[in-house]
């Protein structure tokens, strides 16, 4: 079987391993998805005859909440890398563990959402306020439910890859990190665009 | 190696209270304009926290930050044409083109 360069050892031209510039490269391309999508709720809401305060539709202590979930997954997936990088292996089953957890807590907080929305008749089409809540933030838990998989598979097979190649899976969960981190972000900016503006 | 410990909780200290400053002030409920600049400061403030720490854009190598200026300049312009876009266009309705009734496909 073919090895992938460069996933250990940094690469002499770039400084990085391919990993780390791969998972980069995707954010970059990230930024530009979620770049498009802001940019349709600043023309649709800027344009709309009249737009709803979010607090008036949503949540805001359901959604500050799962803000703070997100802010503490993030030190947990840190803490994670930080174990490995200290070879500390059952530090890492714990925080990533912790990561995993947090993540499917989001995610069902935000059920909890959409169903008290969807029983009380209301869904993306019911308005435009809703259909860009619903895109907006459709889109977003789809990644936080990836990242939710890969760190999943992270931890699941963690115990395997250490055993072979300690550094490759110290760079890979650097990787999942670095995507779990830009979903926070973004989840930082949809807060107040929708829940309290 | 020694870990980091305490930057990761003051970084995480200054997320939650940036999180508690962001709610408190829009329970004022200040106008529209206000309201976004000081809400969009604090989620700027925020994410520049996660970037610089959590994704170690502090230090990192030459290749990393030319991705990361990239993504960034691509989206200033982006929302640079959304900013220059006459508002009105969106609201407007388009008109149907001639022999067509409104509405049909």
């Amino acid at each position: 079987m073919m090895e992938i360069p460069y996933t250990v050892e940094a690469r002499p031209e770039t400084g990085v391993t391919n990993v780390k510039l791969g998972i980069w490269l995707f954010l970059a391309s990230e930024v530009m998805l979620f770049g498009g999508l802001f940019s349709a709720y600043v023309l649709l809401r800027t344009g709309a005859p009249a737009w709803p305060p979010g607090w008036t539709i949503l949540s805001v202590p359901l959604g500050a909440a799962n803000t703070l979930v997100l802010i503490a997954s993030s030190v947990t997936i840190v803490m994670a890398w930080l174990a490995l990088e200290d070879r500390d292996v059952t530090e890492y089953w714990l925080f990533m563990g912790l990561t995993v957890l947090l993540g499917v807590v989001f995610l069902v907080v935000k059920a909890f959402e959409y169903a008290d929305k969807f029983e009380h008749g209301l869904g993306p089409a019911s308005s435009m306020f809703l259909g860009v809540y619903f895109t907006l933030t459709g889109v977003h838990a789809l990644h936080v439910a990836s990242g939710v998989v890969v760190n999943a598979y992270l931890l699941a097979s963690g115990a395997a890859l250490w055993a072979r190649a300690p550094v490759q899976l110290t760079n890979r969960v650097e990787a999942a990190g670095l995507f779990w981190h830009f979903v926070d972000i973004v989840w930082i900016f949809l807060f107040p665009l929708l829940y309290l503006l | 190696m020694k870990r980091p410990y305490l930057v990761v909780f003051a970084v995480f200290a200054g997320l939650v209270v940036a999180t508690i400053v962001t709610v408190a002030v829009a329970a004022w409920h200040l106008p529209a304009g206000p309201a976004a600049a000081v809400a969009l400061a604090v989620a700027a403030v925020k994410a520049s926290l996660v970037a610089l720490f959590f994704m170690h854009l502090r230090r990192e190598r030459r290749v990393v930050y030319a991705v990361v200026l990239l993504a960034g300049v691509l989206l200033v312009a982006m929302m640079g044409l959304v900013a220059v876009t006459e508002r009105t266009q969106v609201a407007r309705p388009v008109a149907p083109a001639p022999g067509r009734q409104p509405g049909a496909l």
